[in-house]
């Protein structure tokens, strides 16, 4: 696993911290995640803006215990989009593309 | 009659000394006014009386042809004095006896002899002097002397009509003084009072201990003093027990880790197995002991979290682990929490149904502005009994628990020290659908 090289990732009104693996909001409300989560949200902070297939993300995210189920990434992403997205009906952050897989469609800042 | 008496200190005083004060007080003003009453009346009629006897015994006295000239000198002062063949009191009117005794004894100590004596009281309307409406008195007297009578109408003076209201006011005012004073030391003595119940309420034997502000009469001074001081001794003595169990936990971890690394070098691969397991769970066991103690000292600073979105990751992680734990939609509950003691609370409240019920269901809700984290299972439940027991630290169920679950019997101890540590609690109950329902409770501040 590669360790992340920064304190933390702000994208849209979400930073991820890495030190205590956990989203925190614009209200300063803590949204800890599971490992799982917090790995591919990590994966899509670390490669902002660009496709990632579904095998790009379990490599990524380290997903050794997920690779058994390929749809978990799929239910991974849902159950992100439902801490993240202010309507997760309707991402604006992680997209789906059609055919390829996710991609993150913030900009990210180093923190 | 209990439900109507107020449960406070200052309102029972203040209603049973009122009301014994007031039965008092009115006994005392009903006496007084009666006695003054007699007095005012007694002076009124004393000198009316003397008068009609003065006249009376003139009369007699007099020859015949001169008692006309006495009735005629007769009526000064407001006194008229008639012979008539009739009393101008009538037998049958309403009259008064203590006057009739009176006058009957004052016209026989004048030597005077009598058939029969009436007396009444009477009052008419008139002009007052100073233009107003206004009440003359005078009092009717009347004594029989053989067939004639000598009816006498005598002026009185007014009685004091402000009597019974200035006595009244007198009352009063020594009512409300006494009573005044009354409430003034009931509410010394209930707030010092109330203040010292509210800190006994708040004080959890953990943080800094509350002081109660020394003040009112000496001897509830010294229960205060006295309070604060067990207070400290209290919290003095739950830091030693904590900084003791810390510390053992702490110590034993070094051993314990040669200990292992020792164990590795056992030939027989059956018992090398079997002491790494052995020494696995005392490894565990000491982190609980060291967690439990930390849950009481040092406490983990509070953040604001999704107590929501923890329990959901929490969740996330056993089903990692291939485990039946459910978490039923739930909305966003934020909350300021001490995130490590806390997902450890949580997790082993899982872990524990887990354990006797092979699944769990965890559901986070709002319930009167507390944040409410209840896990569910459908296992076999407690005996009532022990529903309390089994938060204490090293407490067992009995033959439920082999050995081999594992354990450190302080599972549901350091979840119900998390509760206390956020001002919350934790509550086992059974379900009434079966199974065993934990609850663990925390303000929701943030």
């Amino acid at each position: 696993m590669h360790a992340p090289d920064a304190a933390g990732y702000a994208f849209g009104p979400w930073v991820l911290r890495t030190g205590e693996r956990e989203l925190v909001g614009q209200d300063g409300v803590a949204v800890p995640l599971s490992t799982g989560e917090y790995n591919l949200l990590l994966a899509f902070v670390t490669h902002p803006k660009r496709v990632l297939s579904r095998d790009q993300l379990l490599d990524l995210s380290q997903g050794r215990e997920l690779a058994a189920f390929e749809r978990s990434i799929d239910n991974h992403i849902s159950r992100l989009r439902r801490k993240i997205e202010a309507d997760p009906a309707d991402p604006k952050l992680i997209k789906t593309v059609w055919g390829g897989g996710y991609t993150l469609a913030s900009d990210v800042k180093r923190l | 009659m209990s439900r109507l008496l107020p449960k406070s200190l200052i309102g029972q005083m203040a209603v049973l000394i009122g009301a014994a004060l007031l039965i008092a007080q009115l006994i005392n003003f009903t006496l007084i006014l009666n006695e003054r009453q007699k007095t005012s009346l007694a002076q009124s009629q004393g000198p009316a009386v003397a008068r009609f006897v003065t006249v009376a015994s003139d009369l007699v006295q007099a020859p015949p042809d001169f008692r006309f000239a006495v009735l005629e000198d007769a009526p000064r002062r407001g006194a008229s004095f008639r012979i008539a063949p009739e009393s101008n009191v009538a037998a049958d009117e309403e009259r008064d006896s203590s006057t009739e005794a009176r006058l009957g004894q004052s016209l026989a100590n004048a030597g005077l002899k009598v058939a029969e004596v009436r007396a009444a009281s009477r009052s008419e309307a008139r002009e007052s002097r100073r233009g107003g409406p206004g009440e003359t008195h005078f009092l009717l007297l009347s004594a029989k002397f053989g067939s004639a009578w000598l009816n006498g109408r005598i002026a009185t003076p007014r009685p004091d009509p402000w009597l019974s209201a200035r006595l009244g006011l007198a009352t009063l005012l020594l009512y409300l003084i006494v009573l005044g004073a009354t409430l003034f030391v009931a509410a010394r003595l209930a707030r010092p009072l109330r203040d010292l119940a509210a800190a006994a309420e708040r004080f959890g034997g953990r943080e800094a201990p509350p002081t109660v502000a020394s003040r009112g009469p000496s001897d509830l001074r010294r229960a205060i003093d006295a309070f604060n001081a067990m207070n400290g001794r209290v919290v003095a003595l739950l830091d030693e027990k904590d900084r003791m169990l810390g510390a053992i936990g702490h110590d034993l971890r070094t051993p314990l880790a040669s200990l292992r690394i020792r164990a590795e070098s056992v030939e027989d691969e059956e018992e090398r197995a079997a002491m790494a397991a052995t020494i696995a769970e005392m490894a565990s066991m000491l982190e609980d002991i060291v967690v439990l103690a930390r849950s009481g000292r040092a406490r983990e600073p509070e953040r604001a979290m999704d107590v929501t979105a923890l329990a959901d990751a929490l969740v996330e992680e056993q089903r990692a682990l291939g485990r039946s734990v459910t978490l039923l939609p739930s909305d966003p509950q934020p909350a300021k929490v001490q995130p490590t003691l806390l997902r450890r609370a949580i997790r082993n409240l899982i872990d524990n149904a887990v354990k006797y019920a092979g699944s769990a269901t965890v559901e986070v809700r709002r319930e009167t502005g507390r944040v409410v984290i209840a896990v569910a299972d459908t296992g076999p439940g407690l005996p009532p009994d022990q529903l309390e027991r089994v938060t204490e630290p090293f407490y067992r169920v009995e033959q439920s628990r082999n050995r081999d679950t594992g354990g450190s019997g302080l599972g549901l101890a350091i979840a119900r020290a998390a509760a206390e540590s956020h001002a919350g609690e934790l509550r086992l109950m059974n379900r009434p659908e079966g199974g065993l329902i934990a609850t663990l409770s925390l303000p929701g501040d943030a």
